[in-house]
């Protein structure tokens, strides 16, 4: 009876044993965006074109490049999020070089501000190389304009210090915002606020604050962001030395 | 139902005495008719008595912490039948408590599958921040992780629709499919739990590919009682308080069952101050990942009615979970959304919020000695994803500006079970049939509204064999119907409507499928048992593998059905060796899987498109085209542990696991499996008996993870790691329990292969501190009627 058990494990375990236990396929290697450049300028005026070109290269056989123009404004939308402007294109490629001349419209109604171009490529044999992100700013004749914007403040450690800047707009400023960050940590706002411009028809706004500076040597920033209501942001940066 | 069969007999009792080896009585042994949830515990002088039992075949379990189960068939047909009980101790109680619960309803000695039992000590000890943390002690079972408040269940390498998971016996649905859609479950509901590894799909349908997980809320059943309780568990790396409060009780067999459950969390910690997103550096503020708080609640409340004939009772479960998504893991994300603002327990955008709610019922009765279990019920499971558009193309037409998801689904089950059982063969005919409906919403699409009938018979035959092997064998035939419209989604550009994008093709088929079994036990000698099963199961697919077709954020790719794919099948064999004497315990599973048509998610070399009034666009911030395709595949692995018993107080064990599976047409691996593990860990466990100082439970356990370089194409390998955990647990007669927990307590910087965070960078939690205080007020009531 227990060389039939035996048996039977036997048969079990090795019934499907001769699948052979093959080693992983040849071509796991990524392709690599091998340059990128944007071809006159990173800005672009909403309703004008841009040209971007990239270079692609493979050790086996290139598939597609993918190039994706996003939004990279801040987390807030103001009911015409749909002006934000996106765009992708997907390029087909060959060989184990490859060079794709791409050229984008920007629509004339597009909300000027920060964006991203993404860009990627695939190889044949369904590897995804790093993803490579460039920032540029798409401009609008009507967007906010800071005037007044000081250059940089000097404050002792402990003191106070005054912020003065005027926001003007041709339409109507929806939203004028700020954040004062450590250089270079990013991640904690030392002071944050925002003013919700609710009217109609405010076209100038003066920013007028006191603040008082950390009791440490340390470089901030400045941030101001303000919004139109055509959902247009403008942001201007500033450096605080607290000495 | 209460009158069914329902005749004046004359009353009959089963009563006699429970002791250990040694012939000393055992007080609070719980013995119990597992048809008709009557019991007794034994008093002090171990003497126990279930009075007023109708002549008929019942199954006897006798369960005592600490002590072998026992159990028994009995034929009762004299107005007092005598059982006396003599219990011994045990090494393991995992493997001993008698599966009272399931389907199979039997022990070590009878099953033929791989069943772990956990109780809720030692659920408690572990101290996990969800619920599938606490089970991955057992050899063989993991967690798939989407931070911390949210996990699936893995068995034997295998998730999502191919592993079960019952509360009650009734098959949770909840869009188990997604890698992000954590199990609707309290934590503290689930007092009890077991785990079969391994086909179990004649029970339990197609689904249980892996395995089944049965969560078993402890029910006031048996003996007359009344029950109260309150848990709180403090866990440090998120700061959450959970706490639990539950009310039961059972006079003259009309019992009931309430408890309230909530959870408050923070964001938690990680040991990393940056990220990287693709190549780009971002910073994580004070160690705590933004918007990962969440917060739970959760109502449970039972009634039900045990009585001679059977029992019957209802069950209402509603579950609520809010989580945050990682601002940094949901689409592309920038400096501005990780910047902290002020608060570590705040859910912002992006978010994930999930009900669900359950209506079910349960009955048991005898018809001709024999027992015909019926359940049934009704869940809805309604999940939402809410976020910011990501793109100006999708948005909602009059509907919630940031609902990106809406999965709204609907599932009746009503299932019967006959037990027909005599000294040899026990027999079990089955029906079960489940309809389903999922209604979508947002302005994303990732699966389509679907309509699903499922019916199924099945009947399985246990015979015991000369020599004492025991034969298990069993077919179910299943007969699903599936049916979706073709869906579309509004695609804009630069704020206008372009058109309308076919999301996925319009689909009807009904298809027959069938799966086999066939187990055998060998007894070697007394405790010593070999196991073999062969298996042939047959998934039936479900809509996101047919018919999916859109972004899936955290995992930056565009996942895309299949509607002529095949059912997955599979042949399934696994052999245990099962030795356990009074100082050794020694359980090896093997198993060898064949899948003719594995279903997978293949890269393809193309980006994702969509077609708009015939145009072929770029899908736009989709990135990858993933495709569901079907490949044969080997699935191969093992579990291995070992115990001794160094003195009465102290135990040892090593436990290791192995899961490879190969997809053999793609000549690559299979994503998210663990790698080789070994855990060891040393436990010394005091009782104190009639004490005010009860039990004194202590453990270390040292794990060692191995490099898992068997990873598919745009995946990363996770580089080896070793964790140490420690548990202190006091137990008091008052009913007052402390644990105090160390999770990873060498604070290891590490990659869990079976997270997506490793993709971006993020290791897993630091060293985390968790205090369960838990207090139960427990008394039995004078059973004089």
């Amino acid at each position: 009876m227990k060389l039939q058990f035996i048996g039977l494990s036997a048969v079990a375990v090795f019934a499907f044993a001769g699948c052979s236990d093959e080693e992983p396929a040849t071509d796991n290697t990524k392709p690599t965006v091998s340059s990128f450049k944007f071809e006159d300028n990173d800005f672009v005026d909403a309703g004008e074109h841009f040209d971007v070109r990239a270079t692609f290269t493979d050790d086996v056989k290139l598939s597609e490049a993918f190039f994706e123009i996003h939004p990279n404004f801040d987390g807030h939308s103001h009911g015409k999020a749909n002006l934000r402007h996106s765009d992708s294109k997907i390029v087909p490629l060959a060989g184990t070089q490859g060079d794709a001349d791409v050229h984008f419209d920007i629509p004339g109604n597009a909300a000027a501000g920060p964006y991203h171009m993404e860009v990627s490529v695939l190889d044949d044999a369904g590897n995804r190389s790093d993803v490579k992100v460039f920032g540029f700013n798409i401009l609008q004749a009507t967007q906010p304009e800071f005037t007044t914007v000081p250059s940089t403040i000097t404050v002792s450690k402990g003191a106070s210090f005054n912020v003065q800047f005027t926001v003007t707009d041709e339409t109507d400023l929806k939203e004028v915002s700020y954040q004062i960050v450590e250089h270079g940590h990013a991640d904690e706002a030392f002071a944050e606020g925002d003013v919700d411009l609710d009217g109609a028809d405010d076209k100038t706004f003066n920013f007028d604050q006191d603040f008082t500076a950390p009791n440490e040597a340390v470089e901030l920033e400045f941030i101001i962001r303000a919004y139109d209501s055509d959902e247009n942001l403008t942001v201007e940066e500033f450096e605080i030395e607290v000495e | 139902m209460l009158c069914v069969g329902y005749t004046v007999q004359a009353q009959h009792i089963i009563s006699g005495f429970v002791t250990d080896e040694a012939g000393h009585p055992l007080e609070g042994v719980d013995v119990f008719i597992h048809e008709t949830h009557q019991g007794d515990a034994t008093d002090s002088a171990g003497r126990y008595a279930i009075k007023n039992v109708r002549p008929g075949n019942y199954h006897l379990h006798v369960t005592f912490a600490g002590y072998h189960s026992h159990e028994q068939d009995v034929h009762l047909e004299s107005s007092v039948y005598q059982l006396n009980f003599s219990l011994e101790e045990t090494i393991n109680e995992l493997h001993q408590v008698v599966i009272e619960s399931s389907l199979e309803k039997s022990s070590l000695k009878n099953n033929t599958i791989q069943v772990v039992h956990l109780d809720k000590h030692f659920l408690a000890q572990q101290g996990g921040t969800s619920f599938m943390k606490n089970l991955e002690k057992v050899p063989g079972i993991g967690s798939l992780n989407n931070g911390v408040g949210v996990s699936k269940p893995v068995i034997r390498g295998l998730q999502g629709n191919r592993v079960v998971v019952t509360t009650n016996g009734i098959k949770q649905e909840g869009q188990q499919w997604g890698s992000d859609h954590g199990l609707e479950i309290d934590v503290n509901n689930a007092d009890k739990i077991e785990i079969i590894k391994g086909a179990a799909t004649l029970l339990y349908g197609s689904d249980a590919v892996a395995g089944v997980i049965n969560i078993r809320p402890q029910l006031p059943k048996g003996r007359e009682q009344i029950n109260a309780g309150q848990v709180v568990t403090f866990n440090s790396l998120n700061n959450s308080l959970r706490s639990s409060t539950f009310v039961s009780g059972n006079r003259k067999g009309l019992w009931y069952k309430l408890r309230y459950s909530f959870l408050e969390a923070g964001d938690y910690k990680v040991p990393a101050r940056s990220f990287i997103y693709q190549t780009t550096i971002l910073p994580i503020y004070q160690n705590r990942l933004k918007n990962t708080a969440l917060n739970e609640r959760s109502l449970n409340a039972y009634l039900g009615m045990s009585k001679n004939w059977g029992y019957w009772y209802l069950r209402a479960g509603y579950f609520q979970q809010k989580s945050g998504f990682f601002t940094g893991a949901f689409g592309v994300p920038n400096r501005y959304k990780l910047i902290h603002d002020g608060d570590f327990t705040d859910i912002d955008l992006p978010y994930q919020q999930v009900n669900h709610f359950t209506l079910s019922g349960h009955t048991n009765i005898m018809i001709r000695k024999n027992w015909l279990e019926i359940d049934g019920g009704i869940q809805i499971n309604d999940r939402g994803e809410f976020a910011q558009p990501h793109s100006a193309a999708f948005r909602n037409e009059g509907g919630e500006e940031f609902q990106a998801l809406d999965l709204n689904l609907t599932t009746f089950s009503l299932n019967g079970r006959y037990f027909i059982k005599d000294s040899v063969k026990r027999v079990i005919l089955g029906a079960s049939s489940q309809y389903r409906n999922n209604t979508i919403a947002g302005y994303e699409f990732i699966i389509p509204a679907y309509e699903s009938f499922l019916a199924a018979i099945y009947s399985t035959y246990n015979r015991k064999l000369r020599n004492n092997w025991k034969l298990n064998t069993g077919l179910r035939l299943e007969l699903n119907g599936l049916s979706f419209d073709s869906t579309t989604t509004n695609y804009h550009r630069n704020g206008e409507l372009i058109g309308a994008a076919i999301r996925n093709p319009s689909f009807s088929k009904t298809i027959g499928n069938w799966s086999y079994a066939l187990g055998l036990n060998k007894e070697l000698k007394k405790d010593v048992y070999l196991k073999l099963n062969l298996a042939r199961t047959s998934r039936m697919l479900q809509p996101n593998e047919l018919a999916s077709n859109g972004l899936h954020h955290g995992a930056f790719r565009f996942e895309r059905g299949d509607i002529d794919l095949d059912p997955e099948s599979a042949v399934q064999s696994d052999v245990s060796f099962i030795y356990e004497k009074k100082r050794v315990l020694i359980n090896v599973s093997g198993y060898f899987n064949h899948f003719f048509n594995f279903v997978y998610l293949q890269p393809s070399s193309k980006f994702a498109r969509l077609v708009v009034n015939d145009e072929v666009l770029p899908y736009p911030e989709a990135g990858q085209l993933y495709t569901y395709t079907q490949s044969r595949a080997q699935h191969i692995g093992y579990e291995a542990e070992f115990e001794y018993k160094w003195f009465s107080f102290l135990k040892s064990y090593v436990s290791s696991e192995y899961t490879q599976i190969n997809n053999l047409s793609a000549n690559e691996f299979v994503p998210f499996v663990a790698p080789l593990s070994i855990k060891t860990g040393l436990e010394a466990i005091k009782k104190y008996k009639n004490k005010a100082f009860e039990e004194f439970h202590m453990e270390v356990n040292y794990s060692h993870y191995a490099r898992q370089d068997r990873v598919p194409r745009n995946d990363i390998p996770t580089d080896a790691y070793q964790l140490v955990n420690a548990n202190l647990s006091l137990y008091f007669s008052s009913g007052f329990e402390v644990n105090l927990t160390c999770n990873n307590a060498l604070n290891t910087r590490y990659f869990n292969n079976l997270s997506r965070y490793k993709l971006i960078g993020l290791p897993e939690p630091g060293r985390s501190w968790v205090i369960n205080l838990s207090y139960h007020f427990n008394r039995k009531l004078d059973d004089s009627e």
